[in-house]
Parts: structure tokens; sequence; C-alpha cells
């Protein structure tokens, strides 16, 4: 059972681009995804390729310009601000920058107590006792709750803030980053810290990065996305080891191994990501793609199964057309890679 | 990361205990000279305002015509109007009269101001762009023109200085508030304050507002200084309150008739009230800009 639904999703802005002059900005273009219960979807991608947007789509912190996003039977895009008010408990958020997603005139405690007492969950001293619960679950003293954030250092602000989502016991997490604004020992303890939580209370992570060892650590299932579409989706292994979209190739091959003697051949893209307003009506990756031929510049590429549950947005790729790098697995995405070699305590 | 044995009756606290916040504060004071000297004159200011009755040596509207125009004395240390009143005892009694004048305006303002500001700054589109040219609109009236007119609706008085006063400060809040909260609803705390279920008020009103508030009471505080000056002025020109009243514009209106016999003590000693009050008002407002921030303690 799914606990959470995307179909097709679609996110346009509007921008202005000169006077009285108005275009389209694709940040999401048809997508459709789905969470199991308990289940880490890993959604990868380079900086604008709609990522995030996907997140904020999905908490409902933007509307969708059309489709819908059903969280159990719910299909929140029909729900007005108010309407979606008590289903926000069932779907938390963890943001990317901890430092800005913490009110700076509250204290930690404030914070951690807000969902509680918005969703009349509890009150008064049983509320502070709960907040003094999440603390500890996080690895926060009750200490802490006093403290104002800039009296935090990054790794417990992002504590607090994974508390606050933990608060009203969600359903699913979507975590927009959670780790990149920190430093590298920290996100070690971070993740772990996330994969704990996950295995105590069954949760569905929807898991927002760039990182590949940090997806390819905590993800069951990948999605990658370029230009605000799906080019890739399928079993963290499957995809990791056996890439079968261009795109995907050059973001593997790009990962360093941790192995010094494994060359990895790189697959270069060349170019910058195309703008998204006005994308092309074809695939999105002829103008960067090594294996483009000029049919791939007629039709658009739709996802097409290669293997039950991988799926890969290619003309040539579902043809066999394309070769198929092989990558290890286990040396992108050990914690090595995560720690940058050094052992970092609590994770095995 | 260890969790600490947590006693079951154990009772924890969301604030740090005041001991705290006020240490940091006094912290604070010490790091910043200029806002105590402006805390300090602000402060005597409240006080004579409030005890003026006891200070004054004289009832500030005693005629005794046996000192009439009369140079600073022993006996009257800023001397005497032309009715024999005494000027020290009209100064002070003036603080009463000026500072309520000038809380009533700033508060008014303030309070609407930032209200429109923040609303239309949370709300965006039609409701913006309809709230910020109605403010164009006031903001365009000449300040004192609206005062006559004003002075012609409703005679002239307190009523009318306050209105005056404020009334066309609400652009200035509106704006301001507008311009903080901006940039502070792109923040991911207000998008963390939605997720977790908020309503748009508390959202606005217990998260947005309160970050804020600093550019809102720094200014308040140098308005305070504006809005004394105004007043007065309103007075000097005859649109405030009564001539014979213990107001400093009003009390150097009255000095100003008396210019060529050389009488200055009428005029000067209001005229350095008034100084002294902007002033202290600045300084204050200064300090607070950096004390109230609560990234730089």
């Amino acid at each position: 059972m799914s606990s959470l639904r995307i179909e097709h999703l679609v996110k346009h802005y509007a921008i202005r681009t000169g006077f009285a002059s108005r275009q389209m900005l694709h940040a999401v273009d048809d997508i459709s995804l789905d969470l199991g219960a308990g289940e880490t979807l890993g959604l990868v991608g380079e900086s604008g390729s709609g990522k995030s947007t996907v997140g904020k789509c999905v908490t409902m912190l933007e509307r969708p310009t059309s489709g819908h996003i059903f969280l159990g039977d719910v299909d929140l895009t029909t729900l007005s601000y108010n309407e979606l008010r008590p289903v926000r408990k069932d779907i938390q958020m963890v943001f990317q920058d901890p430092s800005d997603s913490l009110d700076p005139r509250r204290t930690a405690g404030e914070t951690v107590m807000e969902p509680l007492t918005l969703h009349h969950i509890a009150s008064g001293k049983d509320a502070i006792e709960r907040t003094a619960k999440l603390f500890e679950q996080v690895g926060l003293k009750p200490e802490h709750m006093v403290r104002f954030p800039h009296q935090l250092s990054g790794g417990q602000q992002q504590r607090v803030g994974i508390a606050r989502a933990l608060a009203t016991d969600p359903k699913v997490i979507v975590l927009d980053e959670p780790t990149s604004a920190l430093d590298v020992s920290v996100q070690a303890k971070l993740i772990k810290l996330l994969r704990d939580l996950q295995r105590e209370r069954s949760l569905s992570y929807l898991f927002i990065s760039h990182d590949l060892s940090v997806i390819g650590y905590l993800s069951t299932r990948v999605a990658v996305m370029y230009l605000g579409q799906i080019v890739e989706i399928g079993e963290t292994r499957q995809v990791f080891e056996r890439p079968h979209h261009p795109y995907t190739m050059a973001l593997m091959s790009a990962v360093p191994a941790s192995n010094p003697l494994e060359r990895r051949e790189r697959i270069h893209l060349s170019g910058e990501i195309p703008s998204p307003i006005a994308p092309p009506n074809h695939c999105r990756l002829v103008s960067r793609c090594p294996f483009a031929v000029p049919a791939c510049s007629q039709q658009p590429a739709v996802l097409e199964p290669i293997a039950p549950g991988h799926l890969v947005a290619c003309h040539r790729a579902v043809k066999g057309e394309i070769p198929i790098p092989t990558f290890a697995f286990g040396s992108t995405v050990t914690v090595d890679s995560l720690e940058g070699g050094a052992a970092v305590e609590g994770l095995e | 990361m260890s969790a600490t044995a947590a006693q079951p009756e154990a009772t924890y606290a969301l604030r740090p205990p005041f001991s705290e916040r006020w240490r940091q504060g006094m912290r604070a004071l010490r790091a910043n000279p200029t806002a105590v000297v402006g805390l300090v004159i602000v402060v005597a200011l409240v006080l004579i305002a409030i005890f003026a009755p006891v200070i004054a040596p004289y009832d500030p509207q005693k005629l005794d015509m046996e000192v009439v125009s009369q140079p600073p004395s022993s006996a009257h240390w800023f001397g005497t109007d032309q009715f024999g009143r005494d000027v020290l005892s009209l100064v002070i009694w003036g603080a009463r009269l000026d500072l309520f004048i000038a809380l009533s305006a700033v508060i008014l303002s303030m309070v609407v101001g930032t209200v429109i500001g923040a609303v239309s700054a949370y709300a965006g589109g039609m409701t913006d762009e309809i709230t910020m040219r109605t403010m164009d609109i006031l903001q365009a009236f000449p300040r004192f023109i609206f005062a006559m007119g004003i002075a012609f609706a409703i005679g002239p008085g307190i009523g009318t200085v306050v209105i005056a006063t404020s009334v066309l400060n609400i652009p200035g809040y509106a704006r301001l508030m507008r311009s903080v909260m901006l940039p502070a609803r792109k923040s991911q705390y207000a998008a963390a304050a939605t997720s977790v279920g908020g309503s748009h008020t508390n959202v606005l009103f217990r998260h947005l507002v309160p970050n804020c508030l600093v550019p809102i009471f720094v200014n308040s505080t140098l308005q305070f200084g504006w809005a004394i000056l105004e007043a007065a002025g309103l007075s000097f020109i005859g649109l405030g309150v009564e001539s014979s009243a213990a107001e400093w514009g009003a009390l150097i209106q009255l000095g100003f008739q008396d210019f060529n016999a050389g009488h200055w003590w009428i005029y000067t000693f209001p005229g350095l009230a008034i100084a002294v009050a902007v002033l202290g008002f600045n300084l204050l407002g200064d300090g607070l800009q950096d004390m109230l921030d609560p990234r730089r303690q």
C-alpha cells in the first residue's frame, strides 16, 4: 500500500521576462511517483532540476499547477489551506537550511512543542514532557529546549527540525536536502539518526538530495530528475549499478570511487542544464547527451520499463542501443564515502 | 549525544530563566553607551512628565502680573512669560502634554501601519497592490495642509494633533513592515510554520510579525522624536493645542510674539526641551537597533 502517491504533478511558475511579458518556467513537468509505507524514495538531481519544487508541492507549501497528490486516500490538491491543516499532521517536512527553518525568536522547545498544541495532541505540562522526550529521541538533551536557534550548532538545529517533524507522529516525512548545509561528520550522524527513526516508527521518507552517497545509503528506490522530469527510476541497487539513462550514467561516473585502484570511465555531459523556460518537446537531454541521434529530437522520451520496477526515459536505452556501464554499488554508497573515509561514531 | 537520565517528575523549561535574559539585556546595554544616554534622557523625561505636579515650582497657569516677562532669576530659573507664568513650570508640564501626544500618535500609527503592511505583504497579489497604492495616496498629502483639513473638520486641539501626526505616518510603517515581511515570508521558518499546520493568523502574527518588529520598534523610537517636533510645529502655527496651554510648541509661539522685545528665555527653553527629547529618542532608537536583534547577543 502506498502512503503517498503523486500523479502527473506539474508546477509552472510565471516569471516576468520584460515589461508586461510573462513566460512560464517549467519547474516540474508531469511527474508520477509513489512511496510505500516504511519506504525511502530518493529524489536525485542537480540544482534546477525541480526536485525541491516536488518537495514543496508534496507538502502543499506550493500549489501544484496540475496533478494530484494522494496522502492515503485524500487528494491534497483538492483541499483549501484550512482543510489542509489537520491533514498536515500526517506529512511533515525537514528543511534544507537548519538555521533558517527555525523561528529565531522561539526557543527550540517552543518550536518542537508547537505542532503538539496546534493539533491538540497534548497541552500544558504533558506537551512539555512530550517535547523533552522528542528531544531525547533525536539525540538532544532536554536542557537544549531553552536554547534559541542561534545558540545551537548546525547539527543540533537540524535535530530540532527533525524533532519538530516527528512531533505529530507523521506517516510521511519529506526531507529536502536535510544534510547538505552540514559538514561531513555531522551529516553521517544525522543520516544514521534518520535511518534509526525510520526503523522505529516505520516512517516513509521522500528524500531529496543531490548527494548520491547519502541517497544510496538511505533509499530503497531512487528517482533521477532532470529538468523537471524523471529520467530513471528503480531500486537503488539497479539504478546505481546499472544506470540505463545517459544522465544517470554521467551522475554515477562523477561519484569519486572510494577505491583508488578502481578506474572509472567518466561519462561527460557537455554544457549547462538548459533553461527551464519553454523546454523542448523532445527528450530534454539531447543538447548534452553523448549518445544523441537525430531521432531523439523528434519525440518526447517517456518512462518505459526495462526490468521489473526499473523505468527509463530514453529511446535508445530502451532499445538496447547504448552501452550500459556497471558501477560497484558498494563503492558508491559505503558509509566511507559519507564520512570522507574517517571513522565516525555510531556508523557501521 | 547521550540522553540525560530524566527524572519522571523533572520539570522542563521552555524559556531561559528571567535572570539570564536580564543579564543578557544588561550586557547588551553595557556594550551600547549611546543607548544608555538615550535611555537616561527618555526615562528622565517620562519621570518629569509623570511627576510634573510635584516637580514644577509654580502652578503653570497662575498669572502673576507682578513678574511679567522677567529674565531667568533664582526665583524663576527659566524666567517668566508675558502673563507672569513661570516658564520652568510650563516646560515641565509641557513634557506631560507633548509626551502624551507623541505616544498616542506613535502607537496609533504603529499599530495600524504594522497590521496593514504585514497583511499586505503576506496576502500579496491584488490585495498588496491596492493597499500599497492607497498608502501612496495617503503619503502624497502635504502634512500641514492635511492638519489644516483635520483642524477645520474637528477644530484645533489635542485630537487634531494626534490624528494629523499619526494618519500620515501610517504609510511609513506599512511600507517598513512590508519591506521586512517580504523576505521573511519566503523564509523556511515561515514554510515550517505552515507545514506543521498553523493557520494564516498563526503564521503571520505568531511567527512572522514578531520577527519583523525590531525595525518597527526602532522606527517608533525615532518617530517619537519626530512626533514631538510635529506636534510642537502644529501648535506653533496655531492648529494644535490652544496657545495658552503648557505645550512646548505653543510656548515657542508665545515667545516668538515677543521676539523683538528680546525675551529670549520664553522660546529658548521649550526649544531646548524639544531638542533634548528628540535627541534622547534618537539615541535610544539607534541603540535599540543593535540590542533587539537576538542574533547579535
